[in-house]
This record gives structure tokens, sequence and C-alpha cells, in this order.
């Protein structure tokens, strides 16, 4: 009984002292490598979606068609990728993947956006007051899109018992500048389950 | 005292007053030593501290609150524990916010949030401390409405840095919450049911499925956005929070139908949040123990009463310890109307939308139970083995009287001292939140939001002077705070 209570007194002492430490480590790690902490929307799902859908979008009838009417690779602007999700998802960066699969594709032409157009207006502006003649661009010989690509995220969540699914939805579609007319349509769709332990030590 | 060494080992003790030659030296010295530990140290895993609070009241009494937010943070490391960490990151997440400070506002925010999350996986060892000590040992994974209030002011917080999409994110982020908390009320009521059939405890079950004022900034930011159908089906959100959940808003339900009618004119919304929200104060219970019987009295007007008995399968009688449960307690606000003053002129009244103390004491009385149950049974338990240890120590001593008493007496103080009640709780929530809408003529305006009393005497005023408002500006919503 004697041992039992020292080490029932001793526990006690200890449980008063737990607790106090943490630690932390940090692994540099490949910039295309899957890491998934929290199931939350990241850097993997937004590069696998620009990939899947641009490869979509390259490979479906409208871009012969335009081709072959026009005799030029289209021009296309990426437009607004709304966030309709209940997470801080940054857009920009799914944007940004899109533009450099298109870029890369070869297969048509690339305008900047309206944000980055602005800075580059004023660029030329001044150009023709503080460049050389021969350097200097000329204004109002900007490049048309012909078409935007819009889109928006959206999710369904679902939470039960340390258990979520988490359901997004990216929907993107492209526009004939000129005519309204909607003439590719995706949809990809990334569902995870995230499983939370209700107890760890 | 005298002390007598054995090879460097302590051997016996002498207590030359009592004259009383004592062997079981370990058992004693290490009673001592847990009481000694107890009463010395202000080890946070047994017992609240608010010393912290005391100096930060202070400069939020005076509308300092940078200030306080700095000293909170300034002061975090001896004040806050790690298991208290979405206690501090919340508050100090409500003080940058009305410090105007929205960056460090989201970020604590977001911090305490994610806290909230991660700490949904309980830890067995800080589980297994609070089986011997009390709830203070756990992580503070927050109130309910505390985890829901958090969007809310992240989304203020986000409208005030010029993010609208990230504000309606913090909205759908809100809905879904309560969703979560629906299922988990439901489940926690049937586990409660199960547990306390035997022990007749009262259960309560909450009403907290839906805030309104949640949807009220719902709707503003859709309708800002442009997006009516969602905007409308806020506004319906809130009429319908007010017919289902009546009992926290047992006031009169605003109407907002107006600003779905087209006016030429710009609209200017207001969200104050006036007083604080409910703190934690401990409430004693004492038991004594009988024959399957377990008779539980409280203290009023410093005189045992009591409360209730209940039956208590094979439990022996004679068993006595005193424990403590957290109750809630109203700080409320002294302002009972405010203005709204444009040009100099009076406008209108803002309106009570969400009584944030009547959905604090609302999530609460379902936690009171489980924590009452659980609070209980653990004293029963160390009665239990206390009496066990000292009967041991009794047939050891052979019956000595002073050494049975004076073990006796330190361990039911170690009981005592143990039992405390968990009294986390974050400070700096508001009471409650009243909102209005004003339709202005477009250009510059100066606005008074004027704060009166009962008698209706002017407490305080917070002015926007020269403020451009048009039809499709970005400063149409107003949000002050005055937490007295």
């Amino acid at each position: 009984m004697k041992t039992l209570s020292a080490k029932f007194l001793v526990l006690l002492l200890f449980i008063f002292l737990f607790g106090c430490g943490s630690s932390r480590n940090v692994t540099r790690t490949a910039t295309d490598t899957t890491v998934d902490l929290s199931g939350r929307w990241n850097d993997t799902d937004s590069r696998l979606t620009a990939e899947k859908m641009i490869e979509g979008l390259l490979n479906s009838a409208w871009i012969d068609d335009f081709v072959s009417a026009n005799k030029r690779k289209p021009v296309i602007i990426v437009g607004r990728i709304k966030n309709n999700t209940s997470e801080h998802i940054q857009t920009k960066i799914f944007s940004k993947d899109i533009e450099r699969e298109l870029i890369n594709s070869g297969e048509v032409k690339f305008v900047a956006s309206a944000e980055e157009r602005g800075e580059v207006r004023q660029e030329r502006a001044e150009q023709q007051d503080y460049a050389s003649l021969e350097s200097a661009k000329k204004l109002a010989n900007e490049t048309g899109a012909d078409f935007m690509l819009k889109g928006f995220i959206s999710t369904q969540n679902d939470y039960f018992d340390g258990e979520a699914v988490k359901f997004y939805q990216v929907d993107l579609e492209l526009i004939n500048l000129e005519t309204n007319e909607k003439v590719w349509i995706d949809t990809k769709k990334i569902k995870k389950l995230v499983d939370q332990d209700e107890y760890s030590l | 005292m005298n002390i007598a060494y054995d090879k460097g080992n302590i051997r016996s003790i002498t207590f030359d007053l009592f004259n009383i030659n004592f062997k079981y030296k370990r058992i004693l010295l290490l009673l001592l030593s847990s009481v000694s530990v107890l009463f010395f140290t202000n080890c946070s895993s047994f017992r609240t501290s608010t010393e912290q609070y005391i100096i930060t009241d202070n400069l939020v009494r005076q509308e300092k609150y940078l200030e306080a937010a700095n000293y909170l943070y300034n002061n975090r490391e001896d004040a806050f524990s790690e298991k208290d960490r979405a206690l501090l990151w919340i508050d100090l997440a409500l003080l940058y916010h009305y410090a105007g400070k929205d960056t460090l506002s989201v970020k604590y925010f977001s911090l305490a949030e994610n806290a909230i999350e991660e700490l949904y996986t309980k830890s067995i060892s800080k589980a297994v401390g609070s089986m011997f000590m009390n709830d203070n040992a756990l992580d503070y994974f927050g109130e309910d409405y505390e985890n829901i209030y958090i969007n809310i002011f992240k989304a203020l917080a986000y409208y005030n840095m010029g993010s609208l999409e990230d504000a309606i994110v913090e909205i759908r982020r809100m809905t879904e919450k309560f969703q979560m908390l629906e299922r988990r009320y439901k489940v926690a009521y049937k586990e409660l049911q199960h547990k306390s059939k035997k022990k007749k405890v009262k259960l309560e079950a909450s009403e907290f499925y839906s805030s309104a004022l949640a949807h009220y900034l719902g709707m503003l930011l859709f309708l800002k956005e442009g997006d009516l159908d969602a905007a409308r089906i806020e506004k319906e959100s809130i009429y319908k929070a007010f017919d289902t959940e009546k009992n926290l808003y047992n006031f009169t339900k605003p109407n907002f139908d107006t600003l779905f009618t087209y006016t030429k004119n710009p609209i200017i919304s207001f969200v104050t949040f006036l007083g604080k929200s409910p703190i934690k104060y401990e409430y004693q219970l004492r038991i004594d123990t009988y024959p399957n019987l377990v008779v539980i009295s409280e203290l009023k007007n410093s005189r045992w009463v009591k409360r209730q008995s209940m039956f208590w399968p094979d439990l022996e009688g004679g068993l006595h310890a005193k424990f403590a449960v957290p109750k809630l307690m109203k700080r409320g606000t002294s302002v009972r109307n405010v203005e709204v003053h444009i040009d100099g002129t009076y406008v209108t009244n803002l309106t009570l939308i969400e009584s944030i103390e009547n959905i604090a004491f609302d999530t609460f009385k379902r936690e009171e139970s489980l924590i009452f149950i659980k609070s209980l049974t653990r004293t029963i338990t160390k009665a239990i083995a206390n009496e066990a240890l000292n009967k041991e120590i009794d047939k050891k001593t052979k019956g000595d009287k002073f050494l049975g008493n004076l073990t006796r007496l330190i361990t039911g103080e170690l009981i005592n001292a143990t039992e405390n009640a968990d009294l986390r709780i974050t400070r700096y929530f508001p009471c409650c939140a009243v909102v209005g809408n004003v339709e202005v003529t477009p250009g510059n305006h100066n606005i008074a939001i004027i704060y009166k009393d009962r008698n209706n005497q002017t407490i305080a005023v917070d002015t926007f002077e020269n403020v451009n408002i048009q039809k499709k500006g970005t400063a149409n919503l107003f949000e002050t705070v005055f937490l007295e």
C-alpha cells in the first residue's frame, strides 16, 4: 500500500509537469510533392486541376474550328476564377497554373490579365517620353483577346464525428468575347475523406 | 522536529512537540510535498488564472484596445500555457479587431480556429490528468458560441480589409459549423441521456442552430456583391432564426424587406457591438455519502444547503468532500439605446439582432450537465480512494489517532485543492449586437452613433466625419464597438 500510494502521488506530481514541451522540425521537399495536412484545397489540387482542365481545353474541337476559320492561333485571356467555397483559396495561384499550362502548350496565344495590363500600359506610356524613338513601343498596338476563360470553385462539405468529406468542383468556361458564345465548358471534381482521431497520447 | 539519518537517507522523523516517532515518513513526505505543490504553485493545470486580465480589462474600459492586445501578447508566455492557446488567440484577435488592426486580427482568429479544429483530437494523457485533477488540465477548445463568432468577426475583419470574397467565405464557413454542431449536439444529447439514466440529472439541449447576426452580415455582403438570390436567402434565414429559436431571440423581429426594394440612393448599414460577454465563476458544492446515496449541498449565504440526493449503487457512507463547477455570469451593457445621427440630425435607432450572452448561456447549459456529472463522479472516486488510503495507514500505524487525523486532513485538503472549476472563457466578445440601415443621398456625410443609458443620457459617441457615400461605394457598412 505504501508503494502504491507513493506511485499515486508521484503520478499526481508528474501530471503538474506534463505537457510543457513542444518541438518543431522543418524538412525541405520538392514543390511537386503531394502533401495533405488538413484536407483543405492546396497547391497540389490547384496544379493537378489546372493541368487536367487545360489538357481538355486544348483537345477540344473549338480550337481547330477557330484556327481553320481565322488562320491563326486563338488569343485567350484569363478572367476571374471566383471562390464559392468555405475556404480561403488563393485563386490567383490557380489562375497562374492555368496561364502556365496554356502558354507552355504553344497552341494558343495569351494576353495579360486586366490587373497586369495597367502596369504594362503605364510603362508603355512612360516610354513615349523617356525611351529612344527606336526602342519605344507603339501605343494602341495591343493584341485583343478572342476568348475569356472564366470559372469558379465550389465546395460541398460534410462533417461528422471526426470525419469530413470535402468535395470540390471546379467549373471553367471559355467565352467568345465578340459573340458571348460559350465554346467550351468543363468540370473537374475532387473528393477527399479527412479522418481525425478522437484521441491521441 | 528531529530527523534521523541512516547512510544519508531519512530513517525516522521525530516530532518533539508531540513526542511522536513516525516511521511512515515517505507517505507523509509525499503527501506534504503534494499539498505544498498545490498551494504554492500557480499551475494552470489545476486552477484557472485570471490575474492577467486585470490590466487588460482596465485598458479595454478606456477603449485602449491596441494597448490591451499588446499587453496580452507581451505577457502571453507567463499568463497562458500551450493548452490555453485558443483562449489567448481569440481574445487577442478580438482586441486587434476593435483596434482596427484587422490583419493581425485575422491571423489570430485563424490560429484559434485551427487550434479548435486540431483539439477535436483529445489528448489521453491530459484526460487522465483531468481525472485526477480537474478540467483545467485539458486543452481549451472553446465554447461552441466562441467557435461560431470567430467567423463573424473574421468576416468583418476581411470586409474592413476590402476583401469581400474572403468575408463571404467566413459566412459559408459558419454555416458549415452550424451543421456540424447540430449533429454533434444530437449525438452528445443521446450519450448524456444514457449516462444520466440512473443519476436523474436534468438534461438541457441547445437551441442555437443559426445566428441572425451572421445571416444579417451574409445578407449585406451578398447584396454588395450583387447576388440578390443569396442575399434574399440570408434575409429569410434571419426571420427563421427569430421564429424557431424563440428563447434566444426573445425580442422584436427586425424587418429588412426595404433593402430589397430599388432606390437610387445609397444605403448605409450599421453593426454595433455592446457590452461584454459572460464570464464563468466557481460554484461550490459538497458531497456527503450514505450507503448507496450521495447528498449534494450547495453554499448559500455561507451555509451548506441540501440541493439534491442521488442513488449511487455500492457507495459506502461517511465520505465528505467539496467540489466546484463553473457557472456563467452575465456582464451585460449599460447602453439601452443606440441612435444614428447623420449631418447632425437624428435618423434612426439601431435594433437588437443578437444577444450573444443569451447564446452563450444556451450553448453552455448543454455542457453544464456533462461537467456536473463528470465532477461529481471524480470527487466521489477521489473520496473513496482517499478513505481506502487512510484506512490502510490506520492499519499500519495501529490506529494512531494523531497520525490518522493528520493524513486525513492532508489528503482531504489535497482533494479540495485539486477540485477547482474550469473557469476559462474568452473575455472580450461583446454581449449583444444592434444593427440598422439608413438611406442617404450620395455625397459627403457626417455620421454619429450615440450611445444612451437607461435614463436616456448620452454616455458615448462615435463619429465618422466627411465620409463619401456613393451608390456603389465601398464605405457602406459601419462597425462600432462600445464594450462598457
